[in-house]
């Protein structure tokens, strides 16, 4: 009798009503963030059964192909490792800096990590276009400049993320160090072995974001693969034989989203890491400090250009006003695509953020479905984005002005879901399981305890995912319905065609837009870390 | 002898230390005894250089080691330091996390002090095991090991047998109180427990809300 009462046991949990709606809405979130490669794969599935598809065309490799894949390959391998470089030698010198100043710099870091590529773009490339009158042979164009305006657009996401990932190690392993060895000796031998597995993943991290990005190297007039799928989805107009062209780069991507799926795990289950610091300042040789003091300098000028760069391209306030005033109908688009992005992706990134807390094999999926979206190119994601809502089915949605919020909802719900995760685990369990003892009924569990509970999470999500949305142009260039664009699109159209003061008015709205998202963020994730529902009551201080 | 002289550490508005004053003499064996959060891991690692102190100044050899205008390092302070966790780093093997401890000395010298070392403790077997691949006493003894290394002038304990059984405790305890003599160092073992205070030290010293109280 045991075993079919048990079973029914599980059976009517399983039924519950809390069961069914958290299996919808996980449901929703997994359709939505994957819908893209559904809407792709059946495609392709389709063209190759009416026998409409070359099949070859992911292996025949073309030199100049090959050329492109190598060349971007190489980009976002440079990018990533020289933003995991420069972070690695910038964070080791905040470990000597007091712990407000460390928190004050970090979140700084934060609010300009969100500030869109091709803002960096337009300051840089100012910046060189006027140091062309002393230095007639600078370049302005080409693989090189690329990569310079690309890596300091990375620069302070790479120091945060270096910075996360040598919280992420016990600091009491490395203080042992320093009690037996030299401090560069505890910073090499201790410090940074314990650290690959999440520099790892930060440096999978950029490599992803930067493969994906292709605004940077066209405006710079250097064509990389992800540009060039949206190149041959508009020639041939075939989005199976652009999916079919994107091959190659999504199997590359796909191997570094698998090889640093563990190290993106640990940089998320990474404690408390505000509260990390060392008690002494650690003495490291004079090359090293020398080696500091030069990444300290690269994110001087990188904050210098972009903000000076602005204000000086822009001019004056009636250029400003001006540039703001013929863009009303785009901002007001763009801030109404940010409103429903968050609206939609938080409810269903919640859920996914209980998923990606599950132990075991059903833990393993839901992050490899997580951060699957993060290795299609945005454009290759428009593409399929088109492929699923213009299907017979939801074909109302296609062509229509909510294309753009899904859009962004499949490629940044995933990373709410992550940050939700995050404050997941600063909340203790225990006042969960208070709640079923205490509480009455569900409804009186999520209004009272779970949603003031994730309240701060949800501020932090939702700051994240407005500076996203306003950023994103990729996959938003190749949904956004006739006649209607966004901020990012406009600009974009700006840089290509000129118009330097119009657009450098444009691109300081967008940048006070990120700073005030990202200002809400801070103060938000201020109240999230001195939040309610702690596990840690002592910010890391030794009794 | 190590001399700490009016030492005081505040984290935000918590006073761990108060203008604490102490001498310990060379070869003694000090407990000191307080409740959580009475400051006295502070304490320990103010001596070790882990931590500033904002006011007084700590003299070990006679030397200054700590003060507003001095500081020198925890590795050059000839101390070992055993955690309340074993703090074994993942990536080395047993005799890793030891001759780190040892790198100063040419490679011969350190795998002459290296095996006696395991064979005292009882690790021998255990050399080339990572931590995760041995039990929680036998991490204590590695870690132990790792202290002694160096043959320093000054052991410091943190509550070092925290979370493991009884008899597993006297064990270690008998350990640690014949490698302290041995090793002819001067040892300050910090403990919330009596018995163990009066187990391993000679002197007992009472430590509460950041202030010596007997």
């Amino acid at each position: 009798m045991a075993i079919p009462r048990s079973f029914f046991h599980m059976f009517r949990r399983t039924l519950s009503l809390e069961h069914c709606l958290y299996a919808l809405v996980l449901g929703v979130f997994f359709l939505l963030i994957t819908s893209p490669l559904i809407g792709l794969g059946v495609d392709l599935l389709y063209a190759a059964l009416k026998g409409s598809l070359d099949l070859s065309t992911p292996l025949l490799l073309s030199s100049r192909r090959l050329e492109l894949l190598a060349a971007s390959i190489g980009l976002a391998t440079a990018v990533a490792l020289a933003g995991i470089v420069t972070g690695v030698l910038f964070v080791s010198l905040l470990w000597r800096v007091s712990r407000e100043i460390l928190v004050f710099i970090l979140l700084a870091l934060l609010a300009l990590a969100a500030i869109p590529p091709y803002i960096h773009a337009l300051t840089w490339s100012s910046l060189f276009g006027s140091l062309t009158d002393f230095l007639p042979g600078l370049p302005t164009t080409g693989w090189g400049i690329s990569f310079w305006v690309e890596f300091m657009a990375l620069l302070p996401l790479a120091i945060l993320l270096t910075w996360i990932a040598f919280a992420s190690v016990d600091h009491h392993l490395v203080e042992v160090g320093r009690v037996f060895g030299s401090d560069m000796d505890a910073f090499l031998h201790i410090l940074l072995p314990l650290s690959a597995p999440a520099l790892g993943a930060a440096f999978g991290l950029l490599f992803l974001i930067c493969c994906s990005d292709y605004s940077i190297p066209s405006l710079f007039g250097a064509d990389v693969y992800a540009l060039d799928i949206f190149a041959q989805f508009s020639a041939s107009g075939s989005s199976a034989v652009a999916s079919l062209y994107a091959l190659p780069l999504v199997l590359v991507t796909v191997l570094v989203v698998i090889a640093s799926r563990s190290g993106i795990r640990t940089l998320a289950q990474t404690p408390d890491w505000l509260s990390v610091r060392f008690g002494t300042a650690p003495r490291f040789p004079r090359f090293f400090v020398g080696l500091q003091v030069i990444a300290c300098i690269l994110i001087l000028v990188q904050i210098l250009v972009l903000f000076s760069g602005l204000v000086f391209t822009t001019g004056n306030l009636t250029t400003f006003i001006h540039s703001v005033s013929v863009a009303q109908g785009e901002l007001t688009y763009s801030v109404l695509i940010a409103a429903g992005v968050i609206l939609i992706s938080l409810p269903l990134a919640l859920a996914a953020a209980y998923e990606l807390k599950q132990p075991g094999l059903r833990g393993a999926v839901a992050w490899t479905l997580v951060l699957l979206p993060l290795a299609i190119p945005a454009s290759l994601t428009g593409i399929g984005m088109i492929l699923f809502w213009n299907a017979p089915g939801p074909s109302m949605i296609y062509p229509g002005l909510l294309m753009p919020v899904l859009v962004s909802v499949a490629r940044f719900a995933p990373i709410a879901a992550i940050l939700l995760f995050v404050q997941l685990r600063f909340i203790e369990p225990l006042l969960f399981d208070a709640a079923a003892v205490f509480s009455p009924g569900l409804f009186e569990t999520w209004v009272q305890i779970r949603l003031p509970l994730h309240a701060p999470g949800f501020f932090v999500a939702a700051g994240i995912l407005a500076v996203l949305t306003l950023g994103e142009l990729g996959a938003t260039l190749v949904v956004a319905p006739p006649g209607h664009g966004t901020l990012t699109m406009r600009i974009y159209n700006y840089l290509h065609y000129g118009a330097a003061g119009e657009v450098a008015g444009l691109c300081l709205m967008i940048t006070i837009l990120t700073l005030i998202a990202g200002a809400c963020t801070i103060a938000v994730l201020y109240l999230l870390y001195r939040g309610p529902g702690r596990t840690v009551e002592t910010g890391g201080k030794p009794e | 002898m190590i001399v700490l002289e009016e030492v005081s550490k505040t984290f935000q508005n918590h006073t761990a230390v108060d203008h604490v004053s102490l001498e310990i003499p060379d070869h003694a064996c000090l407990a000191l005894l307080g409740p959580s959060g009475s400051g006295k891991t502070t304490l320990l690692r103010l001596i070790a250089g882990l931590e500033m102190p904002d006011e007084g100044s700590i003299t070990m050899s006679g030397r200054v080691v700590s003060s507003p205008d001095v500081f020198v390092p925890p590795s050059e302070r000839r101390i070992g330091f055993v955690f309340q966790s074993a703090a074994l780093w993942p990536h080395k093997t047993v005799a890793g996390n030891i001759l780190f401890a040892l790198d100063a000395l040419p490679e011969s010298e350190q795998h002459q002090r290296l095996v006696p070392l395991l064979d005292r403790m009882g690790i021998t077997s255990l050399r080339d095991r990572y931590p995760d691949q041995i039990s929680g006493g036998e991490a204590r003894r590695v870690a132990l090991a790792r202290a002694l290394a160096p043959r320093p002038e000054t052991l410091l304990f943190d509550e070092p047998l925290t979370n493991l059984d009884r008899p597993l405790r006297e064990d270690l305890l008998c350990l640690i109180a014949e490698a302290v003599r041995a090793n002819g160092s001067t040892m300050l073992y910090v403990t919330h427990d009596e018995y163990e205070a009066t187990a391993v030290a000679d002197t007992t010293i009472r430590f509460d809300k950041g202030r010596i109280i007997g």
